[in-house]
């Protein structure tokens, strides 16, 4: 399959005056057109360094991309010098964000912003570039759109803001669209009405997704594929079906009997004990052997490889993944 | 009964113009009524600015309701003073959701938690703090520390052992897991039941995240714009939801399960504004079941089954 984009062992880490946080520690997946990655894990895991390192987004100093490589649709992002990237961003790739309230200009009406995304990328005039956001607007479901042009971002609401959002973020019809977090700052039901148009406008474009999310239910909805992330590292993946069905790793275990929907009402939760190590001291070995209850002794001073343990569904763990590799 | 929560109103106004006239009211909470039993727990679920926070507030008397009497153990507690309310602050506390925002991170631990001891006067020594710290799960040498050493899971403990100090019988809970990892999540839920049996505190549950609800709450309240549209036992609620609404919410929810995809029905609209409801029921501009009867009047709440009530025309 034709692969959009393409991670190979990326390492993201951030130069603290406290130490080095390898944030992202040696990440490989990819995304083939029309589909959707899922990238799951808790805050602090390295989902988020991921996907700014695809963008070049990394604020530097503290943070660097040390090494890896990332090609999308061919291209070699991380040897393009700094001006072609601005070319890439929005046009090749784009990305929405969590927080729809901050990634909108407030003194700029929404049109403008729009009309200024595309013209940036392209050598339409303005009057193209209107008629162009126009249809975007009315795609993502604004009411009016023609109207709604002119009104600035504190007159919509939260959920209107992300359809802006997402309407600026595929009008140019991106290889690559980067999710992150799209839903988490709105209520569910507005919550459904974005998902489903994230996936009617996918499969109208063929766009790869790139869905981060913390919400196992959004993923199961949505992803074809998944990487469940811990500590800066991919410690399952696979194909979506895979990994609820017969899930491995005992971190991707502990994360979905710890779902209070799983179990009897009122029946004591599963709980991973301790909390997510920082980036700056990440422990030696398998990373997640400080929570894991089936840990031995290799597991403190061995890191696992990602090995396959069924088709295409590869898993990080020397107990539950074999000890061979 | 712990609490008794009759036809409670909470209006805002809103201040326009130089002399800041009252152009109008934000009707956050619109006629409100609920109780909870002792050792209950009450989940009040519903989307933002719904007012199911608001309640919360006027329950422990953080906010003065506009109308409404609230009942905690059978005192009507709604038009007492600040100095009257000390008493029964000594038996309602509130854990809030911002488990970052909502510790002074100038005060350490110890004092944070022992602060409320000293304000009812009574004993805050380093000794009862270090159990409280114990009960929920830290140690006692945690207290010399400051609350930005803490982890977001640690740190809404803090806040739990702080509500706890002064020993109250009923607790709210106000999205006491949402700004969690789900591990963490797990975690607190638990804490939450173990002590609820201990001490056997009667919970107010907000939250928006249902799965939590189920799991935590043996009855459920679902809001809308202000007004109950929906009340019953947790497991009949999901079980059999009759309100149009609560069909909505619970349909919005993605499964967890990949081969049951069931492509997501989003409702379609937005809410409508609490300081201009529509007249007849508040969900009536995205139902899709309304019929032009809903947007005459006032829609009275039906009791269909045992202690299951739905404010809806289908069932009236």
């Amino acid at each position: 399959m034709e692969q959009v984009l393409k991670i190979e062992d990326l390492r993201t880490h951030f130069f603290t005056g406290e130490g080095v946080a390898r944030a992202v520690d040696g990440v490989s997946v990819s995304v083939g057109k029309n589909r959707t990655l899922g990238l799951v894990g808790e805050s602090g895991c390295g989902k988020s360094v991921t996907a700014l390192s695809i963008l070049r987004l990394i604020p530097s100093p503290p943070g660097k991309i040390v090494d890896g490589k990332i090609t999308l649709s061919g291209k070699d992002i991380l040897s393009l010098p700094e001006v072609e990237m601005r070319d890439i961003r929005g046009k090749l790739a784009s990305m929405i964000f969590q927080e729809p309230m901050t990634s909108l200009n407030p003194v700029f009406t929404i049109g403008t912003q729009i009309i200024e995304a595309v013209r940036i990328h392209t050598d339409m005039g303005k009057a193209e570039a209107r008629e162009i956001a126009t249809e975007y607007l009315s795609k993502v479901g604004i009411p009016a759109p023609a109207e709604s042009m002119s009104q600035y971002p504190h007159q919509l609401s939260g959920g209107m803001k992300q359809r802006v959002m997402i309407a600026m973020a595929l009008c140019l019809k991106p290889a690559l669209l980067i999710a992150d977090e799209p839903t988490t700052a709105l209520d569910v039901t507005i919550q459904a009405g974005i998902l489903r148009l994230i996936k009617d406008l996918q499969a109208e474009t063929g766009t790869a997704v790139l869905l981060i999310t913390h919400d196992l239910g959004i993923i199961a909805e949505m992803a074809d594929e998944v990487a469940v992330m811990y500590a800066g590292k991919v410690v399952e993946s696979g194909p979506c079906n895979s990994i609820f069905s017969s899930f491995v790793h005992p971190y991707t275990e502990g994360l979905f009997k710890s779902l209070p929907s799983r179990t009897e009402r009122r029946r004591k939760l599963y709980t991973i004990s301790g909390t997510v190590p920082s980036a700056l001291r990440f422990p030696p070995g398998c990373r997640f052997h400080t929570r894991c209850p089936l840990a031995i002794e290799k597991c403190k001073s061995e890191e696992p490889p990602l090995v396959d343990v069924d088709s295409g569904h590869r898993c990080a763990c020397w107990v539950r993944a074999g000890g061979s590799a | 009964m712990m609490l008794e929560v009759k036809d409670l109103k909470m209006y805002f106004p809103i201040k326009r113009g130089l002399l800041r006239r009252t152009a109008g009211y934000v009707k956050a909470v619109d006629g409100v009524t609920f109780s909870i039993g002792k050792g209950e727990t009450l989940g009040l679920v519903g989307e933002s600015g719904c007012g199911k926070t608001t309640v919360g507030k006027c329950v422990v008397r953080l906010l003065r309701p506009t109308s409404g009497s609230i009942y905690f153990e059978n005192n009507d507690i709604s038009g007492l003073s600040p100095k009257e309310l000390r008493e029964y602050r000594k038996r309602m506390q509130i854990v809030f959701q911002d488990p970052f925002g909502s510790l002074n991170p100038r005060m350490t631990v110890s004092s944070i938690v022992g602060e409320g001891l000293k304000i009812m006067g009574q004993r805050s020594g380093e000794k009862e703090v270090g159990e409280l710290l114990e009960t929920v799960g830290l140690s006692r040498s945690d207290g010399s520390r400051y609350p930005h050493e803490f982890s977001g899971g640690q740190r809404q403990r803090i806040g739990i052992a702080r509500a706890l100090a002064v020993g109250p019988s009923f607790l709210i809970c106000d999205e006491p897991v949402s700004a969690l990892d789900v591990s963490i999540q797990a975690q607190i839920i638990n804490l939450l039941e173990e002590l609820q049996a201990t001490l056997s505190l009667s919970f107010l549950f907000i939250a928006h995240d249902l799965s939590v609800v189920r799991h935590i709450a043996d009855r459920v309240v679902v809001m809308y714009i202000g007004k109950v549209m929906e009340e019953s036992p947790t497991e009949e609620l999901f079980a059999i939801p009759l309100h149009p609404y609560t069909h909505a919410l619970f349909s919005s929810i993605p499964s967890l399960d990949p081969a049951k995809r069931r492509g997501l029905n989003p409702l379609p609209g937005e809410p409508p504004s609490p300081a201009d409801p529509p007249p007849g029921c508040r969900f009536a501009s995205r139902c899709p079941k309304v019929t032009a009867k809903c947007r005459e009047g006032d829609i009275e709440v039906v009791e269909v089954s045992k202690n299951h009530r739905v404010r809806c025309i289908l069932y009236g």
